[in-house]
């Protein structure tokens, strides 16, 4: 990680818990993880994903939405092949179940 | 006529009684009585004219009700005959209403029935549709194998990169 970025990071901690207010703490902590969420897309696949293969489809999709923040991948074994994506109104779903559907 | 004991004076005397008692009577009770009579056998004669045009009268009448009875059974029979024609004008007419009512509802039935079996047909097509979408699903998913299962999300991922 970047060395200004940590230490951004760790003044606004320290300011947090200078507060002493652990109700503070949780607070932004839930609020950090829903915009978190906002900026995550999530991939879902069935089969075995190699790290590769991750790693191409997470710059595809970083390549797409400039502002998208992180990846996350999810074994759904219900699409019985194949992935299928999300992030916010965005969906690709290149599964055999969303084939048939 | 002296030996016969007949007195000429007495019998004039009588005579003349007679004749007076006549000529009293004559005026005071014959007359009135006559006249009377009289009267009593006009009074007759007008009342037996009178009931004979009466008898007349009640005729005629008789004859202008029955005329009168048989123009209005004539009336009668009219009216009848007429408001049988309108009755059976009327039935005719509501008959064929009701036949023309009876088709129109038919008609809407039949094709509400239709619009009901072709919905229902519908809902029988897709049914069946997500029926074998689900068994083909099933089926897929217990005859793919580890190896197509991998080529195919390898494709996956290649046609999302590359597109």
């Amino acid at each position: 990680m970047d060395k200004k970025l940590e230490s951004v990071s760790a003044n606004i901690v320290d300011k947090i818990l200078a507060t002493g207010s652990s109700e503070l703490g949780e607070m932004v902590i839930q609020k950090l993880k829903e915009r978190l969420s906002s900026k995550t897309a999530t991939v879902y696949y069935a089969g075995e994903l190699e790290e590769a293969e991750k790693q191409l489809v997470t710059a595809k999709l970083k390549n797409k939405f400039t502002e998208m923040m992180s990846v996350e991948f999810i074994e759904d074994g219900s699409l019985i092949a194949g992935i299928k994506i999300r992030y916010q109104d965005y969906v690709y779903d290149d599964s055999l179940v969303g084939k048939f559907r | 006529m002296e030996k016969l004991g007949i007195d000429p004076i007495l019998i004039g005397a009588q005579v003349v009684n007679f004749l007076l008692l006549l000529f009293i009577l004559k005026k005071l009770l014959y007359k009135p009585i006559l006249s009377m009579l009289d009267e009593r056998k006009q009074r007759a004669l007008q009342i037996e004219e009178t009931q004979q045009s009466l008898k007349e009268a009640q005729a005629g009448l008789g004859k202008e009700k029955e005329q009168l009875v048989r123009e209005a059974k004539v009336e009668a029979d009219k009216l009848l005959q007429d408001a049988r024609q309108v009755s059976e004008q009327v039935k005719k007419q509501i008959d064929h209403e009701a036949r023309e009512k009876a088709a129109e509802m038919m008609a809407k039935s039949k094709k509400e029935i239709e619009a009901e079996t072709q919905k229902i047909r519908e809902n029988i097509k897709q049914e069946v549709s997500q029926v074998a979408v689900k068994v083909a699903e099933e089926i897929l998913r217990d005859e793919i194998t580890p190896e197509q299962r991998k080529h195919v999300l390898a494709e996956s991922v290649r046609r999302f990169t590359n597109g």
